[in-house]
């Protein structure tokens, strides 16, 4: 039975997909990132949609990080990635909640046991070869494609086993398909960020309503050119948001979907039809760096569970399972709380 | 594939997706709108009719020019009554005749709507075309509703892994979804890969009720 697996497990079976020296007290996951501040403004039909707080109107100050994907101790903005985006939203007089969200739309399992057996297929291996004989003519008569590159000097990946394995199990096939079409973005303020897991939220008319929801970046998405990836550093995105917040905001629009009769509420291996209705909820405007207000979101939780009255979880097991998984792992980083926001990154 | 891109190629490539499709026993997928499982699914359904011209020269490009001009009025009065139509365009692309549409409801419907409406209209344009159906359409409903429905193209997912389920379900190796793709494309010469809704989700009704429009 899938609940006889413990946050602990899988936690311990995705600490195994980690390339070596992992540096003690940081995130197995996401493990590069900055921190940032800003506030969310609800638009004008928000609040038709949803009771919480947070879609009232007025301004909700936001602790936010943005972060690479990988769990590998050396940085790499420069390699195409899972992107996040946690936003931290300290409604006035309420809760802090939170919202976490990832560049791939998907989660690649359905259940704890399919989370252990995706991360064990995802375990660091050498990047397997293929002969002469493979790569120019059995791929080409077989209509396949020449493998996908990976940056320089790169020698032990698991794309590969991810990629096999999804061959084999079809619910695991959008995650991988989506993860391997993963962009290096200009910034981290232009790529579509997806909290992927389906939520309940609370109408004022007291209907609740299967949603989802995704960050869309104002600017558009826009991804490197590959001729120009050798020229950038292994932290340009860090160094291209700073000059950003210091000429310019960076803003997202929240849009939530409206799931109908049919669709999958309890599974996020399955994306829903873009012909759904969507309603576009607010703005986030992202305004300045984190550190030099005094915020250190290194240590800071973000938890996909600390979700605000009038927003409740699913029945999806993946999402529950996150919250304990992270709120465990924050735990061992010796990681903080949810920080009351007075002074800095309050909007004054 | 390390052939330099030339005629030798591009034969190589018809040959090997025929192969496939022979070894795999490859049907083709039919064209249309996907099936709907919920209300969203049944607004905003796309049609990519492809008409291949019989005279394809400049001046059979001339005749449905003119054959479409002449019967504007009847087009535009008919897709306002039909009132499911969000937006319809007739597009002369490389000999063929594209019509292109946005409509609510069951696909035989509004095709069945739309040729007792524009019936006569259409007669004149479908004759220009290779293999029309029985004249006249509006005559021969269920017949004209076929042969839209084969000249429809493929409407594939825009999400992958809905992709890779429509054309691969077999499939038990990622590194084969490119040539479940090409023997299905190899069947299915015209294909939808996208639409985009500014609106998902909402009907012509609707949206002319809510604009207040007077429909």
């Amino acid at each position: 039975m899938s609940v006889e697996i413990t946050a602990e497990e899988m936690l311990d079976a995705f600490k195994e997909d980690a390339p070596p020296g992992h540096v003690r007290d940081t995130r197995w996951a996401h493990t590069h990132g900055i921190g940032v501040l800003g506030h969310f403004v609800a638009s004008t039909v928000a609040k038709k949609w949803s009771a919480a707080a947070f879609m009232q109107g007025g301004t909700v100050p936001v602790i936010c990080r943005f972060s690479n994907g990988s769990s590998d101790p050396k940085r790499h903005d420069n390699w195409p990635d899972t992107r996040g985006l946690a936003v931290k939203f300290h409604p006035p007089g309420g809760e802090p909640h939170d919202m976490l969200a990832m560049t791939i739309s998907v989660f690649g399992a359905r259940s704890r046991q399919e989370f252990l057996d995706i991360s064990k297929a995802f375990v660091p291996k050498p990047i397997p070869k293929k002969s002469w004989f493979q790569l120019n003519v059995v791929d080409p008569l077989h209509l396949r494609l020449p493998p996908p590159s990976f940056p320089p000097g790169v020698t032990e990946s698991g794309a590969p086993g991810l990629a096999a394995f999804a061959g084999t199990h079809p619910y695991a096939r959008a995650f991988v398909l989506e993860g391997g079409a993963s962009i290096v973005p200009v910034s981290w303020a232009r790529i579509e960020y997806h909290a992927v897991h389906t939520f309940m939220a609370l109408g004022p008319d007291g209907v609740k309503r299967p949603v989802r929801f995704v960050w869309q970046p104002v600017d558009g998405v826009f991804p490197v050119p590959p001729v120009e990836l050798p020229e950038l550093g292994p932290d340009f995105l860090g160094e291209e948001m700073r000059r950003r917040l210091a000429r310019e905001s960076a803003r997202f629009t929240l849009r939530m979907t409206l799931g109908e009769p049919g669709d999958e509420l309890a599974d996020p291996s399955v994306n829903w039809p873009k012909s759904r209705r969507s309603v576009n909820m607010g703005m986030l405007t992202i305004e300045k760096m984190a550190e030099p207000e005094g915020v250190d979101v290194s240590t800071m939780s973000f938890n996909p569970m600390r979700l605000p009255p009038g927003v409740e979880p699913s029945d999806d097991v993946i999402l529950h399972a996150r919250g304990e998984i992270y709120s465990l792992g924050c735990q061992e980083r010796g990681g903080t709380g949810c920080p009351v926001l007075h002074g800095p990154g309050a909007r004054k | 594939m390390s052939l330099p891109n030339g005629p030798i190629r591009q034969l190589l490539y018809r040959v090997l997706t025929r192969f496939w499709a022979w070894r795999e026993n490859a049907k083709p997928l039919p064209g249309g709108a996907l099936p709907s499982r919920a209300p969203s699914d049944n607004v905003m359904r796309t049609m990519n009719l492809v008409m291949p011209l019989k005279n394809r020269t400049a001046v059979g490009r001339a005749e449905a020019v003119m054959a479409i001009a002449a019967c504007l009025d009847e087009i535009y009065t008919g897709l306002d009554n039909v009132g499911t139509v969000h937006v319809a365009r007739f597009t002369i692309v490389d000999d063929n005749i594209l019509m292109f549409s946005f409509y609510d409801g069951d696909f035989r419907t509004y095709i069945r709507d739309f040729i007792m409406t524009l019936g006569h209209a259409f007669d004149g344009i479908v004759e220009l075309v290779e293999n029309p159906p029985p004249l006249p359409c509006w005559r021969h409903v269920d017949e004209f509703i076929e042969w839209v429905h084969e000249r429809d193209a493929l409407q594939l997912p825009s999400d992958p892994g809905e992709l890779a389920k429509l054309v691969g379900p077999e499939m038990t190796n990622l590194e084969d979804l490119p040539r479940f793709l090409a023997v299905q494309l190899g069947e299915n010469r015209n294909v939808q890969l996208g639409a985009y809704r500014a609106y998902p989700g909402f009907s012509v009704a609707q949206i002319r009720r809510a604009m207040e429009a007077g429909w």
